[in-house]
């Protein structure tokens, strides 16, 4: 099995930070242009308070709390259009202050059989240790980090792997690509810089771990 | 919305009880000042009012509770790109636009397509114009309701307006290094 064969791809930026959530609106976005005026009027709002915001936008859904703004979507399609989203707000907004910045991808396999399915879950979590401590055990969850990154920035890759909850058997794989700077303006030249880096490399380790695992 | 809705009072938190339906528990708190805000009308409906609308300030009641944002779940599409490239706009013609693309999928040179100009969506089309940026995907499109479909998709890059402060600092940034060439 290869990454071609995956069934869904999402992605999402999530920054740590000081937010005011009311300010992130539809209407804000398309009148900075970061957005069309017929996305902004489409816009699908949950809610807009002082201390949350969530509402999708064109295929883009945005979250942003107090201390978190995530944006995500699940269009491939999408994903330049995401970054650029966020680089714009927070270029605009740059007196916000961010000290973390994820950038994540997570995929979604369907594997053949179910047989297939325990393989994986053998491999990754032997299960002799388990043999009389539990009945039939089953992995459900294995995360693994790298926590010094290579690349000289502070942070550190998250790789999680589990069941797929949106294909059976199936396989769900999440990379948190995670990244500390001080000051607003070092987390989003570290996106701008980073942003295609990280999410090739994120597809490398995860079409790695499929050649490993099938 | 519902015409069930309880009347609520500006001076409260929110909490999110439940995304999944997005109820929203609301509790009196007189110190904070909340501007609960949605598209569409406030509209009285007798006793309940109901926030549909954009409310910067509810008139005071001590009755509400909760109010329920019916929320009907709304699977989306989801894309796989097998094929994409970058590109910028050489020229605009009558009903189509040439641009040179660059390919981000596999190791090949650079290339001109000319693609219609019916490819690309109303809400960009204020967009195209020479110089341009885009993103061209080909790919499947797996729609909510299960069908999968091969589809292509133009967006273009949108950067956000300038403020005239920036476009102030911008050029003065650029005087004083055209000032050090000068010199030097």
């Amino acid at each position: 099995m290869d990454i071609s064969q995956r069934k869904l791809q999402e992605h999402s930026i999530v920054l740590i930070g000081d937010f005011n959530p009311a300010i992130f609106q539809p209407l804000w976005l398309a009148s900075v242009e970061l957005i069309s005026k017929s996305d902004a009027e489409a816009a699908e709002i949950d809610i807009i308070s002082k201390k949350a915001a969530i509402f999708t936008v064109g295929e883009i859904r945005i979250e942003v709390l107090q201390t978190r703004f995530q944006a995500q979507t699940i269009r491939e399609d999408h994903f330049e259009t995401l970054r650029d989203l966020v680089v714009g707000i927070f270029g605009l907004l740059n007196f916000t202050p961010i000290t973390q910045i994820g950038i994540n991808i997570a995929m979604h396999f369907l594997l053949d059989s179910e047989d297939k399915w325990h393989e994986v879950g053998h491999t990754l979590a032997p299960k002799k240790i388990w043999e009389g401590v539990l009945n039939n055990p089953g992995m459900t969850d294995l995360s693994m980090i790298e926590d010094k990154r290579r690349d000289g920035y502070k942070g550190r890759i998250m790789v999680m792997v589990q069941p797929s909850v949106r294909y059976n058997p199936g396989l769900y794989f999440f990379i948190n690509d995670h990244f500390e700077a001080e000051g607003n303006r070092d987390i989003i030249t570290i996106l701008e810089k980073n942003w295609k880096i990280s999410i090739d490399r994120s597809r490398e380790i995860i079409s790695k771990l499929l050649t490993g695992l099938l | 919305m519902s015409s069930s809705l309880p009347l609520y009072n500006s001076k409260m938190s929110t909490q999110v009880l439940d995304k999944q339906e997005c109820l929203v528990q609301i509790s009196d708190d007189n110190d904070a000042e909340e501007e609960i805000m949605e598209s569409g009308p406030f509209e009285p409906q007798g006793n309940v009012r109901i926030a549909t609308g954009l409310v910067k300030k509810s008139p005071k009641d001590d009755n509400a509770t909760v109010i329920r944002f019916p929320k009907v779940p709304k699977s989306r599409s989801n894309f796989i790109s097998l094929q994409s490239w970058e590109g910028f706009v050489v020229e605009k013609k009558d009903k189509t636009f040439v641009a040179r693309v660059s390919d981000l999928t596999h190791d090949n040179p650079e290339e001109e397509a000319e693609i219609p100009l019916k490819e690309v969506s109303e809400g960009d089309m204020g967009l195209l114009e020479q110089g341009a940026v885009f993103y061209w995907h080909i790919g499947y499109l797996h729609e909510a309701s299960g069908q999968i479909k091969r589809h292509s998709s133009i967006i273009f890059r949108r950067f956000p307006m300038w403020r005239k402060e920036d476009i102030e600092k911008a050029r003065l940034e650029a005087q004083k290094m055209m000032e050090l060439f000068v010199r030097e």
